[in-house]
């Protein structure tokens, strides 16, 4: 039986389910201190005084750290440097790291920390993203000129990196516009709240550093801790323990370096866990936004020309991803809807705030958010059914997106038009009550391109091992997906196919599990493995079965001979029979996605250009709003989404539930505020999750539109639940109070504040 | 995260807990069935030193009700006392306030008296016993107390018990039969606490006069609040929608909520008005249409 397209049980899942499984922050080694890190009360600061010599002298205090200890510059992704370990001189957020300890025990750590004398000179901190960018507004980092980046990029002062598209004649556009409509949004800060904290513990041996951390991207960790450490890569070896989700938020380093530096100092292995208020305070989230957009109609609806600023709030430094994912957000504002002529600038600024970076979509969510609620306002304004505004836009066959690429197919039309028999439009449209809503919205998402690799081994047994850098973040991605794929091109049972722990020193480069790339990037990898793997098992049955290799099927563990089931020998026998004779039956595979075409002319500061494996969606709600206090209940939750090829049906339609649910947290409840610098909600009791009772039901259908480069046709399909989810609430709540809600979260605040606008504006 | 170290004493009766009480002073915290108390210390908000376990206690675990109230015992687990028909048909307010307190699992370990004695301003308890007057039994080293709802919570988490009392029983007045009965609630997710409560108890007479009204609100202030103004305001009218409409600004002009992380004072202001209408018109529908 094959394995592609069934609901396969994940390999974790018992371990999981009956709590056996040793997440990272379970794992520790005999005699690990305890790590804590010291981090600066300020938002803005001038280092005055850090004195470590009483601490130093403390009980149970084993090593301290400090600047230092690490001299490197680095920021995710290598793209620009701006990022040191500790804060030298200078703070510029609070929660930056001014010093590390290692002690016995976890009192002692603490008591040491508190024995640090810090004298910190407070500077004004700057704290909104439009002020940071005005003449005269204080440099966050003053020697910003100095920072390295990996490609030169458009950038000045507090404005850390620009990304532009810019096609067509927008000017001549709008001269014959019909309507000009204008709309700005602001949005939050959404924090990842994996269920398992930031956790890493760090020994030093033989010159080299070996840190245990739950991490996404392995590869990333190894070069970003080298870097601010200053050696070399290989100098450190990253192992990954089972991984209490991710979300993004474990896709940088956070702890990992400063263990590795306490473990050199101290000659023992550090243990660093982050507390959940550390993990709120510290750890990058997804970056506010501020969207404002510009867009010129014509009378049948039709978009001739749109404007777009995008202001990323990047927080003090480019840790994250924000800077590297900038020109994601222009490339999503023109890939759903045809936008002929279009200027888009996404600018990521300096804060005096935590850093940001990526969460599942990174900048997707509010710009789908503020393109949607503003498609909605040019549909009143032309007097337009908002269905039919969005489907006489829709980019389709021969239709290009806003970096030129084309669009591979008719299928946004056919994921709206599926959702249509799911929730019919008109139906809903002469049913409706009052303070009810609803709202369709499609989009257009990727898949990572990223490099991944994979080797592969015929056990002595018939099973397979692939040894892979691949992290399972919980998706099922390594623990059901590639597993699937090797099965079926290998005819062994999916329970047959191994997969190693991720391990830089055993593990071939991988991208990490970002973007849904997993099954896809690393599927692919292990697929050009296994293909090698295929074919030296054949040669090797050939020669036992008297056959051509052509003739030989791989099935049900062994190889038989086409036509001729009982001429068929084991794997076993074939791997026992290849160490005699051809050698042991091994192979490494590498995948990265082929280039797109798209006009890289037209875009300037663009790390992220085009669309790979692009997937096509279509999200609607029903929503009824309580006109008195402002309350949002979400009714009913509709999804179709084309994944390529469905692998595991049930692994997706996790997925999509997931996402979809953390959507609605970001659409109505989550918030991670900055007041004056410093994060209010450090708990989960203010920073709202949405729960179980919080959820509508969530009716999903999934489209196969094959990938010609995916393994089986498959996409990415963890991901993009999350991104139109924002914005199908936000149009559903507009629909229902009939009017327009521009921030996010959607809080009752803001709705009985839209009412009583609207209110007014009527009477 | 776990709690910082304490002492763990046990108490076979409420005479032996007030002399634990009394031996530990202020140190000591009464442990019940500890869904405040455990994830305050868990978050290192609270570290008492003695934790004294009232759960082998058996004499503070009853429901009684004779012609005029309702008696409940101290350690009667909130989900015994919500399903108990006894205390649902003497005080339907009870059950109806107890639905929106926490999650089941919460009200099958937690106690009456404690959430009354933890005196969580947005508490659905301690509104219950201010709405409707309710009076609580106290037992210190020289023996019992009585003291009204209004004067027993003081502050956010601070009672009139003295360190050595511990909190015995309450009692209720018993509800008019028929009496309509409602609690309006409003949190932003499921089982947060409330931004606001409001409770309300309304009896009509024959005449559709009301010749019982009480209403209480919590979260809006530094304990729950009883308005007395709506109340004499409706009190002997036949509430009608102007009526309705009045007591409740008069409500919202008699509490003062303060700004938090939660929400603003003028929204809480705002809710007080539309909560106590909705709740005052539901109760009325609820007498009407009789109790389901």
């Amino acid at each position: 039986m094959t394995a592609v397209g069934r609901n396969v049980r994940r390999a974790d899942g018992e371990g999981k389910v009956r709590g056996s499984v040793r997440y990272g922050m379970d794992y520790t080694e005999l005699g690990a201190l305890t790590g804590k890190v010291l981090r600066s009360s300020l938002p803005a600061a001038r280092i005055a005084r850090l004195d470590t010599s009483t601490a130093a002298t403390m009980p149970g205090v084993r090593a301290i750290a400090t600047a230092t200890d690490a001299p490197g510059l680095s920021g995710m992704f290598f793209v620009l440097k701006d990022q040191s370990l500790f804060a030298r001189d200078e703070v510029r957020y609070a929660g930056e790291a001014l010093a590390a300890v290692a002690a016995d025990t976890e009192a002692q750590a603490e008591a040491a920390l508190a024995a640090i004398e810090v004298v910190l000179d407070p500077l004004d901190p700057v704290l909104d993203p439009d002020h940071a960018l005005t003449d005269g507004a204080r440099l966050i980092h003053p020697d910003w000129e100095s920072y390295e980046t990996i490609v030169p990029g458009p950038r000045s002062g507090n404005l850390a990196w620009e990304s532009r598209i810019e096609r067509g004649d927008v000017d001549a556009a709008f001269q014959e516009a019909y309507r000009v409509v204008e709309d700005e949004f602001r949005t939050q800060r959404q924090h990842q709240n994996s269920i398992e904290p930031h956790a890493a513990v760090a020994r030093y041996e033989e010159g080299r550093y070996t840190v245990h951390t739950p991490t996404q991207f392995p590869f990333n960790v190894r070069g970003r801790t080298a870097e601010l450490l200053g050696v070399r890569p290989s100098d450190v070896r990253v192992v990954v323990p089972a991984i209490g989700g991710g979300f993004g938020g474990k896709l940088d380093i956070m702890l990992e370096p400063f263990a590795c530096v306490l473990a050199r100092k101290s000659g023992r292995p550090v243990r660093i866990v982050n507390t959940r208020s550390e993990e709120l305070r510290t750890c990058a989230p997804r970056e506010g936004g501020i969207v404002r957009l510009r867009t010129a109609v014509a009378r049948d609806g039709s978009i001739l020309a749109q404007e777009g600023e995008i202001i990323a709030d990047n927080g003090a430094n480019s840790s994250g991803e924000t800077v590297a994912c900038a020109n994601a957000a222009s490339l999503v504002l023109g890939s759903t809807y045809r936008v002929p002529n279009a200027r888009y600038v996404s600018k990521v600024v300096y804060t005096n705030t935590p850093p940001t970076a990526a969460f599942r979509g990174v900048n997707g969510p509010y710009s789908v958010f503020a393109q949607e609620m503003h498609l909605d306002h040019i549909a009143r304004e032309l007097g337009m059914d908002r269905r039919d505004i969005r489907l006489h836009n829709l980019i389709g066959s021969g239709d290009v997106m806003v970096n030129g690429q084309e669009v591979d197919g008719p299928f946004l039309r056919e994921a709206m038009d599926e959702l249509e028999t799911m929730r019919p439009w008109q139906q809903l449209q002469a049913s409706k009550r009052p303070y009810r809503g609803h709202a369709i919205v499609p989009v257009t998402w990727l898949t990572n391109s990223g490099a991944g690799s994979a080797s592969m081994k015929l056990n002595e047994d018939g099973t397979v091992t692939v040894a892979s850098a691949a992290t399972e973040i919980g998706s099922g991605a390594v623990a059901t997906g590639v597993r699937q794929l090797v099965a079926d091109q290998l005819g062994v049972d999916f329970h047959d196919v191994l997969v190693t722990p991720p391990d830089t020193d055993t593990g071939g480069y991988d991208l990490g599990a970002q973007g849904s790339r997993t099954t896809f990037g690393a599927g692919n990898a292990m697929i050009d493995a296994g293909k090698k793997v295929r074919e030296q098992i054949l040669d090797v049955a050939a020669n036992l079965l008297e056959a051509a290799p052509e003739d030989l099927e791989l099935a049900d563990g062994s190889v038989h001979v086409q036509g001729v089931p009982d001429r068929r020998v084991g794997l076993a026998a074939i791997s026992a029979t290849a160490s005699m004779t051809s050698g042991p039956i091994i192979a490494s595979g590498g995948f990265v996605a082929p280039p797109e075409s798209f006009d890289g002319g037209c875009m300037t500061g663009a790390l992220l250009t085009h669309f790979t494996a692009a997937t096509y969606h279509a999200h609607h709600a029903e929503v009824e709003v309580d006109p008195d206090t402002g309350r949002v209940t979400v009714l009913r939750y509709t999804v179709v989404q084309d994944v390529g090829r469905a692998i595991n049906p049930q692994m997706i339609e996790g997925q999509i539930q997931g996402g979809v649910v953390q959507g609605l947290g970001y659409a109505l409840y989550e918030n991670l505020r900055v007041h004056g610098g410093e994060v209010v909600d450090d708990n989960l009791e203010s920073y709202r999750l949405p729960i179980a009772a919080d959820t509508p039901p969530i009716d999903i259908s999934i489209l196969e539109n094959p990938c010609p480069y995916g393994p089986l046709g498959a996409k990415g399909a963890a991901e993009p639940p999350i991104v139109p989810v924002a914005a199908v609430i936000g149009c559903a709540v507009a629909d229902a109070i009939g009017a327009p809600v521009n921030e996010l979260p959607v809080t009752p605040f803001a709705v009985l504040q839209a009412l009583r606008k609207q209110g007014e504006s009527a009477a | 995260m776990k709690p910082p170290p304490f002492e763990y004493r046990s108490a076979h009766d409420s005479a032996e807990a007030v002399n634990l009480l009394t031996e530990y002073g202020d140190d000591a915290k009464i442990l019940a069935g500890g869904q405040s108390l455990v994830p305050l210390m868990n978050f290192r908000m609270a570290r008492p030193s003695v934790l004294i376990d009232i759960n082998q206690t058996h004499d503070m675990t009853h429901i009684r009700a004779d012609d005029g109230h309702l008696v409940v015992g101290a350690m009667t687990r909130q989900r015994v006392l919500e399903r108990d028909q006894t205390a649902g048909s003497a005080v339907p307010l009870l059950p109806a306030a107890l639905a929106h307190s926490g999650h089941t699992t919460n009200r099958n370990r937690g106690t009456f008296g404690g959430s009354l004695a933890h005196a969580d301003p947005a508490a659905e308890l301690p509104t219950v016993l201010v709405a409707l007057g309710g009076e609580l039994t106290v037992q210190g080293p020289s023996g019992k107390r009585t003291v009204p709802a209004e004067d027993f919570f003081l502050a956010p988490l601070v009672t009139s018990l003295e360190y050595n009392e511990i909190l015995l029983s309450a009692r209720l007045p018993r509800l008019p039969q028929g009496t309509g009965v409602r609690v309006e609630e409003l949190a932003r997710r499921h089982g947060d606490f409330a931004i606001v409560s409001v409770m309300a108890a309304v009896h009509l007479d024959s005449n559709g006069r009301a010749d019982l009204v009480r209403i209480a609100a919590g979260g809006v202030d530094s304990t729950p609040i009883r308005l007395h103004e709506a109340e004499a305001q409706l009190s002997g009218t036949a509430l009608d929608d102007a009526g309705i409409d009045a007591a409740a600004v008069a409500a919202a002009d008699s509490v003062h909520p303060t700004d938090d992380v939660h929400g603003s004072a003028s929204y809480r202001l705002e809710m007080v008005r539309v909560l106590v209408a909705r709740a005052i018109r539901s109760a009325i529908t609820h007498q009407k249409e009789g109790h389901r």
